[in-house]
């Protein structure tokens, strides 16, 4: 059993900062988990604090049954990959792989069984006299991850191991990883501050900011519920468009209102709404740029949630644009289908598909759940 | 016959204008012992050897004047009668105790060769490399080799050594001579664009800082040994090895002083610092005084917090809200914090000048630091 469970755990390099805070995750066995956040937001440091490579300042920290706050990094049964995948440059692949195992003392043959098995999965059983020199990237990458794999840890660690490959080998490698991880059936934690890395990978993502776990869930709940603006801006790409105002009721509908904007929101938000007491006040709109909409299907669908636009740029992106639009003083991203001819300067209606509307507390940036979700 | 110490100390007399006398003495005089020095009625006086020391009628300083004379004349004598190898050996003894880590009895550094050396014909050149752990917890047989496994498994050639705490490293410490001239094959991933913009000399220091920061992480991926490391200026003659390792020990200074190190110092990169490093404890004293002037409180003591605000705004170039940004702080409450640093301390750290001043001040402040 593989489980990791972090419990209050705090870290604090000096007195007054702490570079992670009251962290609380409970990771299952056979687990893929991406911690995901800006630079800084406490990833390394985490993983670095589960490796034992940093002392915890506070909490508990559970491999499987055991409390390993005290126990050395060498006895925790982890195996590291970093972002500088360095190999030995005078040893052979299979000489790099059997390296750690060589430097623990494992026999021989077991050693030689071990690096073949990993050999076979990673599929560089012809590499295994080259020296380092001689692989390519995403080879070396392999090797790098054939170096941990050997060990056979319970659980694997790893940093922002991609970072260092082209954006092609990095996508190509994203997959590997996950097949990896099907191959052997560990618990993987694997960090990045590439949310789309972290959307393609884990089973369940952890968006941190400045030491604090904002959201822990799969990449579908975060990226369709995402608890506050933070996590809404942070994951997708274009980011979400946020919108300004205040909602309004009216002869019982509620209204989103900002300069030149009036847009009458679905029924079925209202109870939330109303619970939240976010009526009469300033609230931020969220609206995904895929889910704004210039066909005339939405347009004549949803007449009282759309928005009268200026466009100021057009991306071409192949099959897609990227409209950068204003409304009412306020900046948008639209992404619709290239089939489209849009021109900068021109002006264009746009639908909300109102389904798809977020809406945030404007002082707490929380997000109002959907009706749905409670 | 003539003495082994004759040719340098006539070198070096020439060279500083200095003219010893060289007086006999008794084996049985209570003297200083061979290589120290002492003062006799006003005049600095060397102990040669057992018969000898030297008398010199002028001022020998500073006291590192005084030291690398003594050290060139102990290497001119090891070279003058013992093969090179254990030469070498024997030098990073007499480095250590040069730069004040000399041990008890029994709890010398021992210095290991690194890969093949029997084909080398004199001492490589190559910088010296402090790597000591972040924790202050003694390692153990089990990962003391390990740890030097990987170091040898990365370091291509060169020696490297334990050194146990003394006043100037208070933790136990691996002490490694990287040796540059069988490093050609960098560690694979590494390999970095030649930078055109520096001198030659500057670009192999900032490689070798890569390749010591490579050979960190393997330390931590493969011997689970989480360390730091300072760099020494390049070693390229026997002589310069005792700038070389006292250079890697001021480049250590730095890094124990910083609030947040980076894991490799490269004693190259910190002039400022170790400008700092040398200045008098009265030059210290009148600084302060005079940056204190503007302040109400006169003696000016930042907060962590404040110092770490400070720290922030002079890595974004003094730009506000760049700073806001590394800080992880709204724009707003780093302007609050601006504000209170110019109410605590009487400086405008939007201003450069102002910036500078303060962040000199942390740098002196420092330096006084005892560690
Ligand atoms: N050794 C250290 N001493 C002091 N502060 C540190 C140290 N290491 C990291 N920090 C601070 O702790 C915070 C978290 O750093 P960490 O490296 O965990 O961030 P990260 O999320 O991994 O960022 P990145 O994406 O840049 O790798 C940062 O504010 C950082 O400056
Ligand atoms: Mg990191």
């Amino acid at each position: 059993m593989a489980r990791v469970t972090l419990q209050h755990i705090w870290k604090k390099y000096t007195n007054d900062v702490a570079a992670v805070k009251d962290f609380n995750l409970d990771i299952e066995d056979k687990e893929f988990v991406v911690f995901v956040g800006p630079s800084g937001c406490g990833k390394t440091t985490t993983l670095r604090m589960i490796a034992g490579l940093e002392d915890i300042t506070s909490g508990d920290l559970y491999i499987g049954d055991r409390r390993v706050n005290d126990v050395a990094p060498k006895d925790r049964d982890i195996a590291m990959v970093f972002q500088n995948y360095a190999l030995y440059p005078h040893m052979s692949v299979y000489q790099n792989m059997a390296f750690g195992l060589k430097l623990r003392k494992v026999p021989k043959p077991e050693i030689d069984q071990r690096v073949r098995q990993a050999a076979k999965i990673l599929d560089i059983e012809h590499l295994l006299d080259r020296k380092p020199k001689a692989l390519s990237g995403g080879q070396r990458q392999r090797v790098a991850l054939g170096r941990a794999i050997v060990r056979e840890p319970q659980v694997f660690l790893m940093d922002e191991p991609l970072s260092n490959l082209d954006a092609k080998l990095r996508v190509q490698m994203r997959a590997e990883i996950r097949k990896l991880h099907q191959s052997i059936q560990t618990t993987f934690i694997y960090v990045t501050h590439d949310q789309t890395e972290a959307m393609t990978m884990g089973d369940r993502i952890v968006v941190m900011r400045d030491g604090v776990i904002q959201q822990a869930d799969t990449p579908q709940q975060v990226y369709n519920h995402p608890v506050n603006m933070f996590v809404a801006g942070f994951i997708g790409s274009p980011a979400m468009n946020f919108l300004r105002g205040e909602l309004a009721e009216e002869s019982g509908s509620i209204f989103f209102r900002a300069p030149e904007m009036s847009i009458k929101l679905p029924k079925g938000r209202y109870p939330s709404l109303r619970n939240a007491g976010v009526v009469g006040k300033s609230v931020v709109l969220g609206i995904r740029p895929e889910d704004l909409h210039n066909d005339e299907v939405f347009l004549t669908t949803y007449p009282d949630a759309t928005l009268r636009t200026n466009v100021e740029v057009v991306e071409h992106m192949g099959s897609e644009l990227y409209l950068h639009v204003t409304a009412g003083g306020q900046t948008l991203v639209a992404r619709v289908s290239a089939r489209f001819d849009v021109k900068p300067g021109t002006s264009l209606p746009l639908a909300l598909d109102l389904n798809k509307v977020h809406v945030f507390d404007a002082e707490t940036e929380q997000a109002i759940p959907h009706a749905a979700q409670e | 016959m003539s003495r082994w110490w004759e040719g340098a100390l006539r070198r070096w007399g020439d060279a500083l204008r200095l003219h010893p006398e060289v007086v006999q003495v008794q084996d049985d005089e209570a003297l200083p012992r061979v290589g120290e020095w002492w003062r006799e009625q006003g005049n600095w006086c060397l102990r040669l050897d057992q018969q000898h020391y030297a008398l010199f009628h002028a001022e020998v300083e500073p006291e590192s004047v005084r030291q690398a004379l003594s050290w060139t004349l102990q290497l001119s004598r090891q070279a003058s009668h013992r093969s090179w190898k254990d030469v070498v050996l024997n030098w990073f003894q007499e480095y250590l105790t040069a730069v004040g880590m000399a041990h008890e009895a029994g709890e010398r550094a021992v210095m290991t060769g690194i890969g093949d050396l029997s084909a080398l014909a004199a001492m490589p050149q190559g910088y010296f490399v402090w790597i000591h752990p972040i924790r202050q917890e003694l390692p153990t047989v089990e990962s003391e080799r390990a740890v030097e496994e990987v170091v040898r498994a990365i370091a291509g050639k060169g020696w490297l050594g334990w050194v146990p705490p003394s006043p100037s490293i208070p933790s136990y410490t691996l002490l490694v001579y990287y040796s540059v001239d069988g490093a050609e094959e960098s560690v694979h991933g590494l390999e970095t664009e030649p930078n055109m913009d520096v001198s030659p000399e500057y670009a192999e220091a900032l490689r070798v800082k890569e390749h010591v920061s490579s050979l960190l992480t393997q330390l931590e991926a493969d011997a689970f040994y989480t360390a730091r490391a300072a760099v020494g200026c390049k070693v390229t003659a026997p002589a310069e090895a005792v700038a070389g390792m006292q250079t890697a020990l001021a480049a250590w200074r730095v890094q124990s002083m910083a609030s947040h190190p980076g894991r490799v110092c490269l004693w190259a990169e910190t002039p400022v610092e170790q400008l700092l490093l040398q200045l008098s404890s009265e030059s210290r004293r009148t600084f302060r005084q005079m940056v204190g002037l503007r302040s109400r409180g006169r003696d000016i003591q930042l907060t962590p917090e404040l110092r770490e605000t400070l720290e922030g705004i002079v890595a974004a170039n003094l730009n506000v809200s760049e700073a806001a940004r590394l800080l992880y702080l709204h724009r707003n409450t780093l302007l609050h914090r601006i504000e209170r640093i110019r109410e605590q301390t009487g400086y405008d750290v939007r201003n450069f000048k102002d910036a500078m001043v303060l962040w000199l001040l942390q740098g002196v402040q420092g330096a006084e630091r005892p560690e």
